[in-house]
């Protein structure tokens, strides 16, 4: 008895921990989503007004059209979009051919990108920067796309998929009279699925979200994306909290939906290869 | 040896898998391997713009190492994030993981709702906690007010500002670190339970006993690689500090070295400094995946 009593306060402990953990998770978001529906003054009561007396619609149509996220919604959207198809093509073509092709200086090579994968990015924006100026890419797209075309990490970890494939399907289709590129655009990619959605939603969580280095390649308003648009309301609009919170709204709801949709895949990348979110 | 030649299959083999690497290690080469090593070229030199510089052997280091340099405080800001961070992070994800194992309702609605803070924008997550940690409206302070604790000044008192940055640290990270962990307990053979409960372990000498060292492997690897995220965070705190004038003032105990870098290149044009301070963060990162590497035989083994 006495056990089945103790179980029991476990278990109800386990629930408080729990939901309380979800609360603070889940907290900052609330509040980013009122706050945006509230007036200035509203915002800054104390003690906390969680609910807006007249939810202020009006701040989510300014946002867009008097601070120009219409703008620079199309530009991250344009950088993402491209990012990530580009990405993804290339980087299961590359892990096609390291895991299943055979060719001189496969290991040299291989050796070669496992070292640039330990450099992080961060560390090279000033050399990147040099080539965007030389080549008169600085308050371009171009300049935010190109330097983050290649993805060493994409191709490393779909060539564990593709790796995990059973060699007779590319016996079979070579049977066939199947070229390589055929193997690997017809009958291995579609095996490859979960890896290549996995990915696809990291790369563009990872593109979309991206501050340091489209801050470093763009000043002109016009090519802002998202994540500096927010970067530079917090300092010109400092005080003007609702508009920040409507901001964050739009910055973050489009990929919170990404995720959704293809967190089994992408949590299961993350669980079986540590993928970096 | 009898001298091959190339049969018409493996040629065109070969010429297949150049074709499809291509794209990517002329990537490589072009917007990694040159910059890297031309990064470290120009920690060597200095010079008035963007485009003339001249060699002057050490003394960016010289500088950077000096008693006066911002570097320090950057080092000591970046070491104190990125250790508190990460071990609380461990801790936290440790015991929900531990949680999640268990027969639960609704686990992966947790387990979702847990992750969410790692997919969204970091700028932006700055940016709400900025408020969220305001003195005054802030819900952080008027909820610790509720139950008698008067809050600090996050981002005004030098003393808490950090601490501020890593709240915000931990909560956008427990999750990610919590799937792996959760994959990692999976991976835990139920016997090893079995036994230690015929043995009469309850169920924390169960958690110390059995888990804790059957996962350390998978600790160890988050430890680094988050340790590492840590080395590089920028976005978060760029925001979180703010920016304007009233900002400069505080900046001081914000700044990390990625701050550092791009303050040195890009607002006050110092390339060469700059450089030098990215070497320095680069041997700091690549000393963490050493030491990685040399454990991850472990980690992979588990398996």
């Amino acid at each position: 008895m006495r056990k089945h009593g103790r179980l029991h306060a476990g278990r109800i402990l386990l629930y408080v921990l729990l939901i309380f953990w979800a609360v603070f998770m889940i907290m900052p978001f609330a509040w980013m989503i009122l706050t945006s529906l509230k007036t200035q003054p509203e915002s800054m009561k104390v003690p906390i007004v969680w609910l807006p007396k007249v939810p202020q619609w009006q701040n989510y149509s300014d946002v867009l059209q008097k601070y120009h996220f219409e703008q620079y919604y199309i530009n991250t959207i344009l950088v993402t979009a491209v990012t990530v198809i580009f990405q993804l093509f290339t980087c299961s073509m590359a892990a096609y051919a390291f895991a299943r092709l055979d060719f001189p200086l496969k290991k040299l090579i291989f050796m070669l990108c496992m070292t640039v994968l330990m450099v992080p990015t961060q560390m090279i924006i000033i050399p990147r920067f040099l080539i965007c100026l030389k080549l008169g890419w600085l308050n371009t797209l171009a300049g935010i796309i190109v330097p983050n075309l290649p993805s060493i990490f994409g191709a490393f970890f779909l060539r564990q998929n593709f790796m995990s494939m059973p060699r007779e399907l590319d016996e079979a289709a070579m049977l066939d009279g199947c070229g390589f590129f055929g193997i690997y655009w017809r009958i291995l990619l579609p095996q490859v699925r979960n890896g290549m959605i996995a990915f696809g939603v990291l790369t563009t969580l990872w593109c979309w979200n991206e501050m340091l280095w489209p801050l470093v390649v763009v000043s002109k308003e016009k090519l802002y994306v998202l994540s500096i648009a927010i970067a530079n309301m917090q300092g010109q609009y400092a005080t003007k909290i609702p508009t920040q919170m409507t901001a964050g709204v739009f910055a973050m709801a489009p990929m919170l939906i990404v995720f959704l949709i293809g967190q089994r895949q992408m949590l299961e990348g993350i669980a079986t290869s540590g993928l970096k979110a | 040896m009898t001298n091959t030649r190339l049969t018409p299959m493996k040629k065109k083999e070969y010429i297949s898998a150049y074709l499809m690497i291509a794209p990517i290690v002329i990537g490589i080469l072009v917007f990694f391997l040159v910059p890297t090593i031309w990064s470290i070229g120009l920690s060597f030199t200095e010079g008035p713009d963007y485009v003339t510089y001249s060699f002057v052997g050490f003394r960016n280091y010289a500088s950077l190492f000096s008693a006066q340099s911002d570097m320090w405080q950057e080092l000591l800001n970046t070491f104190y994030y990125a250790f508190v961070s990460v071990i609380l992070s461990m801790i936290v994800s440790v015991l929900l993981a531990n949680a999640l194992n268990k027969e639960i309702r609704f686990r992966s609605l947790f387990r979702v709702i847990y992750f969410l803070p790692s997919v969204t924008m970091a700028a932006a997550v700055g940016m709400v906690w900025r408020s969220l940690l305001n003195s005054q409206y802030g819900v952080v302070n008027q909820a610790l007010g509720a139950v008698g604790i008067s809050g600090p000044k996050w981002l005004t008192d030098p003393n808490f500002m950090m601490l501020g940055v890593i709240i915000v640290g931990v909560w956008s990270s427990a999750g990610y670190n919590m799937i792996i962990l959760l994959a990692g307990l999976k991976n835990i053979p139920r016997v090893y339970y079995e036994a230690a409960e015929i043995d009469g372990a309850n169920a924390y000498r169960q958690f110390r006993h059995v888990t804790i060292p059957l996962l350390s492997p998978v600790l160890f690897f988050i430890s680094i690689t988050s340790l590492m995220g840590g080395f590089k965070a920028f976005d978060v705190i760029y925001t979180l500090a703010g920016s304007g004038a009233t900002a400069d003032k505080f900046m001081k105990y914000y700044r990390t070295m990625v701050f550092g870098i791009y303050e040195k290149g890009f607002l006050y044009h110092k390339l060469g400094m700059a450089s030098a301070e990215a070497v320095v963060l680069l041997l700091i990162i690549l000393a963490l995946t050493l030491v990685q590497f040399r454990l991850q035989n472990k980690w992979v083994h588990y398996e």
